[in-house]
């Protein structure tokens, strides 16, 4: 399968490989709000490692991660770790993340990640970020990589995992070497599939339509992480956010309408709007508004997205989502689960598994527009 | 892209011979192979495919027929992108005696049924040959300048990086299949010379021996590859020794056997249906439950359609060969 794809190389920019920094990241134990692990500064050969021992020496349970209530959500040890980092080594990013992964799958203990106000991540670091989990139940693991509004989190491009030579092989095995590498990174998707053995690729380290997307930048270029449609493509969670004041019936439908994209590919369910479109009353212990299918969707296809917007003792409003097929009033009343079970569901399970981690329904900034800026939304939702 | 295509014209002077064949896109023969694609791909095949398969507008479900030791990258992604694009179903297919390697692969492997809910639909001969690497530059083709090194780096990087866009939203390129064939190097192959991987990888097997008999053990093995390749690891009810090859009583040419202990908790039961469908011949049905309920027996015709290929996760009736054990290797389960 040859490759002739060298010569364009002669007209392209040259940003080669900047020199390797001599610093190498500050890994140590804090006690924040988010986190109880920080990594800081450039990653560097030797940070894996650093990592790896101070993971398995200290008590890895983060006290601040509430109980559910569900017996199974606490059987593993859960550490969480702020990362506020701009540069670096893509190899050592990649070798961080096996160490993380490693610890999953042998010893049952999981690292979330998070990106603080304040912080910038981008790049290596970036790649980490994405290699956060927590443990569901059984072994069954999920993304819990979390991301505020006001910290920064940056795509680049990959870079040699090894030095490239300058002798005359040096061109064929630079290209080799940039095979390889990826392969290093796609192999680290193993073991994200779900109990029934599907691979949902928003639950993957690294989400095949993102690895498109930074495989394809130019070095130098960036891919921001900045708009709501981003996050939910790539399943990242938010921390940080304030609870929205105001609810309407329009944002319940851009809630509807994102969750209804199952595979996060950009084609979701279209609904109307219910007949009352007024403000929803925020602050009631429950409130179900039920949206139909939208005019122009085939019979066939016809959904209705139950919206119950809960109030969560903690959390504040949370949104407990669900999809109705062929939505005939019958069926929405057999089908829809009952609102008290909602409520409990929600509110004395914290939502299922993901409830310990903050996790709790869907994320309320599914509410906004998908285009808008993550970094408008606390003002948005002090409306 | 710009680069690729950049980098693609310039490097096409320079490193193919000028008197290179391009493949031989043509029609074949019909109802088997709709299109029949032999031989090196080179610059220029896969606008010629794009030509082709659009000039076959009445057509919405059609095989090409692959023969080809690879080629040219660029030009396999071209071709997968028109396939993949076309408003026909386009399945692949590997006949007997022919190979399909390297940039073939990758086409190959873009074979499907469907267009919105597209399912693979690729099938090999068990006495054909099928073989995996990733892309590379050819060493020392002419005399690289070493100081471009770091540049090839993001060539290797993008030239991925447009597989990974086109099978975006596709189950048609398994990663754990790609992990495996990019890894290697490029004088090394990852063949599929067994059923393991083929299973694993959803390649439908024609032309295999059809077994004279059914036990106990290959029912229960059928349902352990099916459990892992589903689950695409080493799970299934491992641990747990295989039963004996005992002879089953078919009564009305039917039989039917239940294995349980499989998947999370040990809760699910595979429920194993063998239907005499001739005499001495077979069609198998998987059925898998979370309960100790008892299956219907699902249709007759389904499973013999299914009896000899398909191999499709949840799909009716499974081929003869998930029976086998997971490192037989093809050709010593092919038709003589």
């Amino acid at each position: 399968m040859a490759t002739n794809l060298l010569l364009s190389l002669l007209v392209s920019v040259a940003l080669l490989c900047a020199q390797a920094p001599a610093a190498a990241a500050e890994i140590k134990v804090v006690d924040g709000p988010n986190c109880n692990l920080r990594l800081s500064g450039l990653i560097e050969i030797g940070d894996a490692q650093k990592l790896k021992t101070l993971l398995e020496e200290q008590e890895l349970i983060d006290q601040r991660t509430p109980s559910t209530g569900n017996d199974f959500a606490v059987d593993a040890g859960q550490a969480n770790l702020c990362l506020d980092s701009i540069d670096g080594s893509f190899s050592e990013a990649l070798a961080i993340v096996e160490v993380l992964a490693a610890l999953a799958s042998s010893q049952d203990k999981y690292v979330g990640t998070v990106v603080e106000a304040g912080a910038r991540c981008a790049g290596p670091c970036a790649m980490v970020f994405m290699a956060g989990r927590y443990h569901a139940h059984h072994g069954a693991n999920f993304p819990l990589r979390k991301l505020h509004p006001e910290g920064e989190l940056v795509f680049r491009t990959i870079s040699p995992s090894v030095a490239i030579g300058q002798d005359k092989g040096a061109v064929a095995e630079a290209f080799a070497t940039a095979v390889r590498d990826i392969a290093r990174m796609l192999r680290l998707n193993k073991g994200a599939s779900m109990l029934d053995g599907s691979t949902d690729e928003h639950n993957k380290r690294f989400p095949r339509a993102l690895v498109a997307d930074i495989l394809r930048l130019a070095p130098g270029q960036t891919l921001p992480v900045e708009r709501i449609e981003q996050i939910y493509r790539w399943n990242i969670a938010m921390v940080g956010l304030p609870h929205p004041r105001t609810i309407t019936a329009d944002m319940l439908k851009n809630a509807c309408e994102a969750y209804s994209d199952l595979d996060r590919s950009g084609t979701p369910e279209r609904f109307a709007l219910p007949k009352a479109t007024g403000a929803i009353a925020v602050g009631t212990p429950v409130t179900r508004t039920v949206l139909p299918p939208a005019s122009t969707v085939d019979a066939d296809e016809r959904q209705a997205c139950v919206a119950d917007l809960v109030q969560h003792p903690k959390a504040g409003p949370v949104l407990n989502i669900s999809l109705i097929d062929d939505p005939t009033p019958a069926r929405l009343k057999s089908e829809a689960t009952p609102l008290a079970q909602s409520r409990k569901f929600m509110v004395e399970e914290n939502g299922g598994d993901g409830g310990a981690h903050g996790l709790i329904g869907e994320g309320t900034w599914l509410l906004y527009p998908k285009q808008t800026r993550i970094r408008d939304l606390p003002e948005l939702m002090r409306r | 892209m710009r680069m690729l295509r950049l980098a693609l014209a310039l490097a096409t002077s320079l490193f193919a011979a000028p008197a290179a064949h391009a493949a031989d896109i043509a029609p074949g023969i019909a109802g088997r192979c709709d299109i029949v694609l032999k031989g090196v791909l080179r610059d220029g095949d896969g606008k010629n495919f794009s030509a082709h398969l659009a000039s076959l507008t009445k057509q919405r479900q059609l095989t090409l027929c692959l023969d080809s030791g690879g080629g040219d990258y660029l030009e396999a992604l071209e071709i997968i992108r028109a396939m993949i694009d076309s408003p026909a179903s386009v399945a692949t297919r590997i006949e007997k005696g022919a190979r399909c390697l390297s940039a073939c692969a990758l086409v190959f492997l873009a074979g499907h049924q469907g267009v919105d809910d597209v399912r693979p639909a690729r099938t090999m001969d068990a006495r054909a040959q099928l073989a995996f690497h990733g892309p590379y530059l050819p060493p020392d083709d002419a005399g690289y300048d070493a100081s471009l090194a770091p540049l090839a780096y993001q060539a290797g990087v993008q030239a991925i990086g447009e597989l990974m866009v086109l099978s975006t939203d596709l189950d048609l390129f398994p990663e754990t299949l790609l992990v495996e064939a990019l890894d290697k190097d490029p004088g090394a192959f990852l063949l599929i010379d067994t059923v393991d991987k083929a299973g694993r990888w959803s390649i439908s097997v024609d032309g295999t021996e059809m077994p004279g008999k059914i036990d106990r053990r290959m029912l229960y093995r059928a349902c352990v590859n099916d459990e892992d390749w589903r689950l695409g690891e080493d799970g299934g009810a491992s641990g747990k020794p295989e039963p004996a090859p005992t002879p089953l009583r078919f009564q009305q040419g039917k039989v039917r056997a239940k294995f349980d202990g499989f998947g999370d908790e040990a809760g699910w039961t595979c429920t194993a249906d063998a239907v005499e469908i001739a005499p001495g011949r077979y069609a198998i049905d998987l059925q898998w439950t979370g309960g100790f309920n008892d299956p219907p027996l699902r249709s007759v015709e389904i499973l013999q359609r299914n009896a000899r290929a398909a191999n499709t996760v949840g799909s009716v009736g499974k081929p003869l060969w998930i029976m086998q054990e997971k490192k037989t290797r093809l050709g010593d389960i092919a038709a003589r």
